[in-house]
């Protein structure tokens, strides 16, 4: 007999699948995407934020960031893309020199977690002395993936 | 006749599972993400005045009525343009955000009152910034209108457009094109009849300001013999001031002739500017 009432943790009845490599049931898919006119030389845009609500847990496993425009070499170090947790760069995606996947295309990759009340954000920089006028091109970047309410989903408060 | 009905049997067997092979077979084209031509198009108003006007490149303070960049190689302008107001309105593009070559333009003349109201500027070459810039010397009185721009990834296919014949009788310094404002054009030719006894010479000036003869430096100087006619059918001459003509009594003169010259010029007021380098008057 599986009790499937919603206050008993999901893990418990043992047919619960990692939540942070599948969705579990009630969970609502989350598409970021955006695109914005590239910065100036030396400074920085936020391509998409998003604030995780509370008592759920963010998801993501595509992500997708390109330029559209002319005189980006990829790898240059001209556009530098990062994804930020409350406002810091997170391990590994501190200084995304080159298109990991196409908006319109991401690329899956290992998932990465955000908690409840952290906001997530795409930011774009363009470095000082880079020759890419501010305006000449616009940057994009999609973020994918899911959230749920972790209580209900079994996870335990912190982590999964 | 047992071995017979099992080889019916599996042949039937066989064409289920071939059957149910072929319908979940999955589909083998791959999606290989847009690789269509990108283009990207900009409504924008231009509300007209005394003053320049500009519709610059969008970037993250001016979000619109601006120019999308996409990194695109042709570039096409369309202007409704409802006053008879004399206005001219380049197409420009810049490599590094200061300098800006002028690719094409429209121009509408107050006398040309049967003009289109509406002009499309066509012109390629990647900028990394495209602007929009009217009434660029702020010496007329422009009226409104509105446009659209398109940008495209590939060259757009380009033939001598706009090009129209002004006839006009030169002496003293003539304004033929460009009285109040920069007004860019192409000469593609002109023809000129010298009725004088006596040689006359040709000048031509890059400016929209008043020309002092003998003074204003000019970027043309032809002798016309007496009741001769001169033609000259190109290359293109590009300037990007104004055009002004006169017709003097000796090389470098100041004295105008004394029976003007019955000249007929061939301009393109349109373009495109590019690649032709400017003359340095």
């Amino acid at each position: 007999m599986i009790d499937r009432s919603p206050t008993l943790p999901a893990q418990a009845t043992g047919l619960q699948l990692p939540t942070h490599l599948y969705p579990p049931a009630g969970a609502q898919s989350k598409n970021l995407a955006n695109y914005v006119p590239v910065p100036d030389p030396g400074a920085q845009a936020v391509i998409f934020s998003f604030t995780v609500p509370t008592s759920m847990r963010l998801v993501l496993n595509q992500i997708g960031n390109n330029f559209v425009g002319g005189g980006f070499d990829e790898g240059s170090g001209n556009l530098i893309w990062q994804i930020w947790d409350n406002g810091v760069p997170i391990e590994d995606f501190e200084n995304i020199i080159g298109s990991l996947g196409n908006v319109a295309l991401p690329t899956p990759m290992a998932p990465i977690i955000f908690e409840q009340g952290h906001t997530v954000a795409f930011i774009i920089q363009n470095a000082a002395g880079s020759p890419i006028l501010g305006g000449s091109g616009q940057v994009g970047a999609t973020l994918r993936g899911w959230y749920y309410n972790f209580l209900s989903a079994g996870d335990s408060e912190w982590g999964v | 006749m047992g071995s017979l009905k099992r080889f019916t049997r599996l042949c039937k067997m066989a064409l289920v599972v071939a059957a149910f092979t072929a319908a979940v077979r999955p589909a083998l084209a791959q999606y290989i993400g847009n690789v269509g031509q990108a283009s990207t198009v900009s409504a924008f108003t231009i509300s007209g005045g005394t003053t320049e006007q500009l519709v610059n490149p969008c970037s993250a303070s001016i979000t619109s009525n601006c120019i999308k960049m996409i990194g695109q190689a042709s570039h096409l302008v369309q202007l409704n343009y409802g006053s008879r107001a004399q206005c001219t309105v380049l197409l420009e593009g810049s490599p590094d955000g200061t300098n800006w070559a002028t690719l094409g333009a429209a121009t509408w003349f107050a006398i040309s009152l049967a003009r289109f109201s509406e002009q499309t500027i066509v012109a390629n070459g990647y900028y990394q910034l495209i602007r929009l810039k009217a009434n660029p010397n702020g010496g007329d009185t422009c009226g409104a209108m509105t446009g659209n721009y398109a940008g495209f990834q590939t060259p757009l296919p380009l033939s001598p457009i706009a090009t129209q014949f002004k006839s006009h009788t030169v002496a003293a310094a003539a304004n033929i094109a460009g009285s109040t404002n920069s007004t860019p054009y192409l000469l593609a030719g002109f023809s000129c009849y010298n009725p004088n006894s006596s040689v006359a010479w040709l000048e031509f000036f890059d400016t929209f300001a008043t020309v002092t003869l003998g003074t204003t430096p000019f970027f043309y100087e032809e002798a016309i013999p007496a009741m001769s006619t001169f033609s000259y059918t190109g290359p293109n001459v590009l300037g990007l001031s104004g055009f002004s003509a006169a017709a003097v009594t000796a090389q470098g003169g100041a004295t105008p002739v004394s029976t003007a010259l019955s000249c007929n010029f061939q301009i393109n007021y349109s373009g495109p500017f590019t690649p032709i380098t400017p003359l340095i008057p």
